[in-house]
This record gives C-alpha cells, structure tokens and sequence, in this order.
C-alpha cells in the first residue's frame, strides 16, 4: 500500500491526503459534543421577520411574549411565522398566529389615520404560560446563532458560500454546535430572529 | 502589474466563473524562457508517455514528411465537405418534420422519429467505423445519435408510462440503457469518444442510482467524485489518456463539494472553506509531484488557496487572533516560493493585500485620517508588489 501510495503521487495527495484530513477533522469537531452538555431550554424564534417594515412586533416583557400587531396600511403580504425548537427531541413545531382581517382597499375613502395606527395585541394560546427569558445566552450557556452573522461575512466567503448556509440557525457553545434543522431559507423563509428561551411552562 | 489588473477585471466582471479562466491564462504564460519550456515538454513527454529517443525522431523528421501527410487531395474535401452538408440536411429535415407534425402524430410515430432514427443513425455509425474512408463520421454520428437515442428513449417512455411521474427510474433507465450502448461499442471498438459517452452516462446513471437509494447529495458526491478521480489517474495509463486530466479535473471538483457540504453541515461553512482548500491545494500538490498537468496544477493550487483564505479570514474576523491571517499569508508566501507556483504566489499577494487594506481602513482611518491612511496602504502595496515580484522572478 505505502509503496503503491509513493508510486501514485496524484492518488495519494488528490484522494488519500483529503479523506483523511476531513475523517480527521470531524472526528475532532465532535469532540465538544461528548464534553459539553446538550441545550436543555426550548428556544422560540421567528422566521420572515423584516425588520423596521414589519407591522408585527413580537416583544417579551416580565418573561411574557407578547404579539403586537399594526394594521397594515399597504396589505403586505409578508407575515412573520412562529417557531419553538424542542432540543432534547430535535423538533420544531409553528406556533400559530391568527392575524386580523386585512383592510378593504376598494373603500379608500373609509379608511382613517386611526385605522391605520391601530395596534391591537393578539391571543396566541400556544404562548399562554411560558415563562420568557429573552437574554441571548440561555441559563445553560447556549447562544442562539443564526443569519449572516454566522457565516458568509466576506466578500470572498458571499463568492464560495452556498446560500443555503447563510441563513441556518444554530444553538452553540463552547465549540458545540446544534443545527435547527430545516431553518434554512428553503423551508421558512428570509430573515430568523431571536424572540427567548422557554424557562417554565 | 498587468496581471494583477487582469484579474482584479475578471474578478469584478465575472465573478466566481472567472477564477478557472485566470487560473488557465497562468499556465498559458508560464512558459516565457528555455528552462521553463524545457519542464513544459518534459510534463509533456510524461503525460503522453513519449520517450527521448521519440522525440529525436519527429525533430530530425524532414518537414516536408508531415505537411505532405497532413495534405487532403481537394476530392477529400469535397467529399467530406459533402458528406456534413448532407447529414445537416437530412438532420435539420427530421428535427422540422418533427416540430411541425409532432402533435398530430400517434405514439408509434413520435417514437419512430426519435427512438428509430436514433437507432438507425447507430447502425450508420457502426458501418461507418468498419468503412476506412467514412472513419471522419464517426464524431458527429455519435453526436447525433447520442441525442436521438436519449430523447428517443425519454420519449418512448413518456408515451408507454403517460402518468407515471417518476422522473428518476425514467432517467435511471435511459441512462442505463445509453451506457448499455456506448459501454458495448466502447469495448469493440475502443474510440476516445465512446470511452467518454460511457463514463458520462454512466456516471450520470450511478448518480440517479444512489439518489433513489437515499444517499444524501454529499456522500453521492464524495463517491462518484472519489471514484471518477480513481478512474481519472488509471486513464493516464491508457490509450484513452486524453480523457485523463478532464476526469481528474471534474472528480477533484465533485469529490471536494461533497467534501465542503459535509464538513459545513456538520460545523460550519468557514470550516468546510479551509479544509477543502487544503484538500483542493493537496491534489495540487500531488499533480506537481507527478509532473503531470500544469494548467491543473495552477488552478488546484489558485482555487484552494482562495477558499482557504476566504475560510480563515471568516473564522479570524474580529477574533483577538485576527492577525494570525497576516502570519499564514506569509507562510503561504514562503510556500509558493518553495512550491515554484505563480498562482499560489498570485493569490497570496492578493490575500496580503486585501486584509492590509480591510486592517487599514478599520484601525487607521479615523486615527490619522484617511488621506495618510491612504498613503501609507500604497506605501505597504509596493512593498509588497516589490517582494513578489521578486519572487515571481526566483520562479
């Protein structure tokens, strides 16, 4: 085998060298997953979340989530969607949200600035009972990690960098990384925020 | 100076598509004196086996024995002049005929014109490899009936299944059957083409397999890719050795994205950049040993060099040990100088430059205003513009 390996440069060093570096390097990279402890606290976040154009805010005051909604003056379509990750089974469940009816464009005219200021809080039954802790490090030392912050902050990392890679959500720490799976913008959608993690229920 | 430019125009204009194409132009123009010419037809003589003493005999061959070889009589070029004309004609013909009458045509039909035609153009081929004057034909019969053969069999399948949607068994079936044919024909005949007809599809068939086996795409990758790369470095060995460096070339590729998909979804994809670079940098490195493929070499080490600093400089960034990247550039910079390679040099100059200007712009721009700023990156450019010029010349 050596002497076939030394006779065989192209072999060695193209396939040989390779498999052996990553069988060695993802031996090595589950090795924080044996020394530090699994996330013990559900972790609630939320998908299709655009920021400052949003016209629903989901806040956690006194370890309560609460959800705001504004009415929508220009009927967008985007509405952000709901989630809690269970780590100790690995599953994701969509909380759901029922919004309000959205405004009657045919009548401009009846439409008031009041209407469109309007903020109304809504009863999701699901968060009824959880006790919110909305730091970013949970009280087990897991840190939610997801969007470009993770990955792909370069401008040579945005040219290598599959897309699929750039907006996944992961809990870490101290080197051990949990994947939330199918958080990637092929299931959910643009934009993942922190909403807390669920201490009682 | 200009290649610097170059390849900043490239990188700007054409994105990730333009690093190959750089990375080709580096070894075009690495031959630019005798001693570099003497290594080029040196990596030639070993990659097609060609002795010293061969050699000698094409040199001291008069020049008059090889053009008067390569001279057709102007009958030939009509004849095959000819010869294309009519296949286009009657090509052009079946595929109008088709278009025109194709939805008022019943199932026997559609598969007669596409599925039949295909076979018959195979028939026509066959003939025409045991006829010595027809051997031109061989190329485009294969062509065509490549394409006949696998829209016929699509086709033919379309029409005995109508509702079935299972786009896998289908194309896992034509696959399998355009491997049958060429496979065959390959061990008959055994033509450069049909040696390459038989890998692609059945490499393709391989693919659609493991697929519809469960296989995630990454481990589909690492497998074909690891296998096509094996297969790549026993061509060299054939007569089929043209093939060699493209099978070399798309399994490094293939085996190192299943590489880069697994380690990013078990880590993380600045991780997955730096260790396929290596990987990519390694089969390099096993190629310069070999003395085999210097455009390959060039681009395997310009390529994984660039994942590699991309990946570090994702991990480092505003880490407290962000200047380790300035360290390993410098490494790399010893590395190319001892690996005697232009594009590693090339993208580690890069690498130098871009963190210098990134670190500059960072640390220095509201300290002493940009204007110094500015002055001193220029001043850090030429510096180092100077050491790699210095360089590439000791390469």
């Amino acid at each position: 085998m050596k002497s076939y390996l030394r006779d065989n440069p192209t072999i060695a060093f193209g396939l040989g060298l390779p498999l052996l570096l990553v069988i060695v390097f993802l031996l090595i990279s589950g090795i924080p997953s044996l020394l530090v402890k699994p996330p013990q606290y559900d972790v609630l976040y939320v998908t299709d979340y655009e920021g400052y154009r949003n016209t629903v805010q989901i806040s956690v005051v006194d370890q309560k989530a609460s959800v705001i909604y504004q009415t929508d003056a220009y009927n967008r379509n985007s509405t952000p969607r709901l989630w809690r990750y269970n780590p100790k089974t690995g599953a994701v469940r969509e909380i759901p949200i029922i919004f309000p009816p959205r405004l009657d464009r045919s009548e401009e005219d009846s439409i008031s600035s009041e209407d469109l200021s309007k903020t109304t809080v809504l009863d999701v039954p699901d968060l009824d009972g959880l006790a919110i802790d909305s730091f970013s490090i949970a009280p087990d030392g897991y840190e939610f990690n997801a969007g470009e912050d993770r990955y792909s902050r370069n401008v040579f990392g945005r040219m290598f960098y599959s897309s699929r890679y750039g907006y996944e959500a992961a809990l870490t720490k101290k080197g051990r990384s949990i994947r939330i799976p199918n958080s990637s913008q092929r299931y959910y959608g643009r934009d993942i925020q922190f909403i807390g993690w669920v201490v009682s229920q | 100076m200009i290649g610097l430019l170059a390849v900043i125009f490239v990188f700007l204009l054409i994105g990730v598509w333009g690093w190959p194409l750089v990375a080709g132009v580096l070894g075009l123009s690495s031959v630019a004196d005798k001693p570099a010419a003497l290594q080029h037809i040196r990596q030639l003589m070993i990659t097609y086996d060609i002795a010293p003493a061969e050699v000698e005999k094409a040199f001291d061959a008069p020049a008059s024995i090889n053009s008067v070889a390569r001279q057709r009589s102007k009958s030939d070029v009509a004849k095959a002049l000819f010869i294309y004309l009519g296949v286009i004609f009657v090509v052009a013909g079946i595929g109008t005929y088709v278009g025109m009458f194709w939805d008022s045509m019943g199932s026997l039909m559609r598969i007669f014109v596409t599925l039949g035609v295909g076979y018959i153009l195979l028939i026509v081929l066959v003939w025409a490899l045991h006829e010595n004057e027809m051997q031109r034909l061989a190329l485009p019969l294969t062509i065509a009936g490549v394409f006949f053969l696998l829209g016929g069999w699509l086709v033919f399948i379309d029409e005995m299944f109508p509702n079935s949607d299972n786009w896998r068994a289908a194309t896992l079936f034509v696959f399998g059957m355009m491997t049958l044919h060429f496979g065959v024909l390959f061990s008959k005949y055994q033509h450069l083409k049909f040696a390459f007809t038989a890998l692609f599809f059945v490499y393709g068939f391989m693919h659609v397999g493991l697929d519809m086996l469960g296989i995630s795409t990454a481990n589909i990758a690492i497998i074909l890719g690891a296998s096509l790369f094996l297969v790549g470095a026993a061509l060299e060995k054939s007569p089929q050795r043209v093939l060699a460096g493209a099978a070399l070339l798309i399994g490094t590729c293939w085996l190192n994205s299943g590489l880069f998909d697994l380690i990013a979804m078990s880590t993380a994809a600045n991780w997955a950049s730096i260790i396929t670079g290596v990987c990519v940098m390694s089969t390099a490195y096993g190629l310069h040993v070999a003395d085999r493929y210097p455009r390959l070499i060039g681009l395997g080490y310009f390529v994984g060099s660039i994942m590699f600093y991309s990946g570090l400089f994702d991990l480092v960034n505003n880490t407290s040990i962000e200047l380790i990247y300035l360290a390993v550039t410098a490494s790399i910079l010893y590395g190319s100088v001892v690996l005697q390679s232009r594009a590693l040099l090339l993208s580690t100059v890069l690498a130098m430059l871009s963190y210098i200007g990134y670190f500059s712009a960072k640390y220095f721009s509201d300290f002493l205003g940009w204007p110094v700023t500015l002055v001193l990156m220029g001043i850090a450019f030429l510096g180092i513009g100077t050491i790699a010029i210095k360089l590439k010349k000791k390469i």
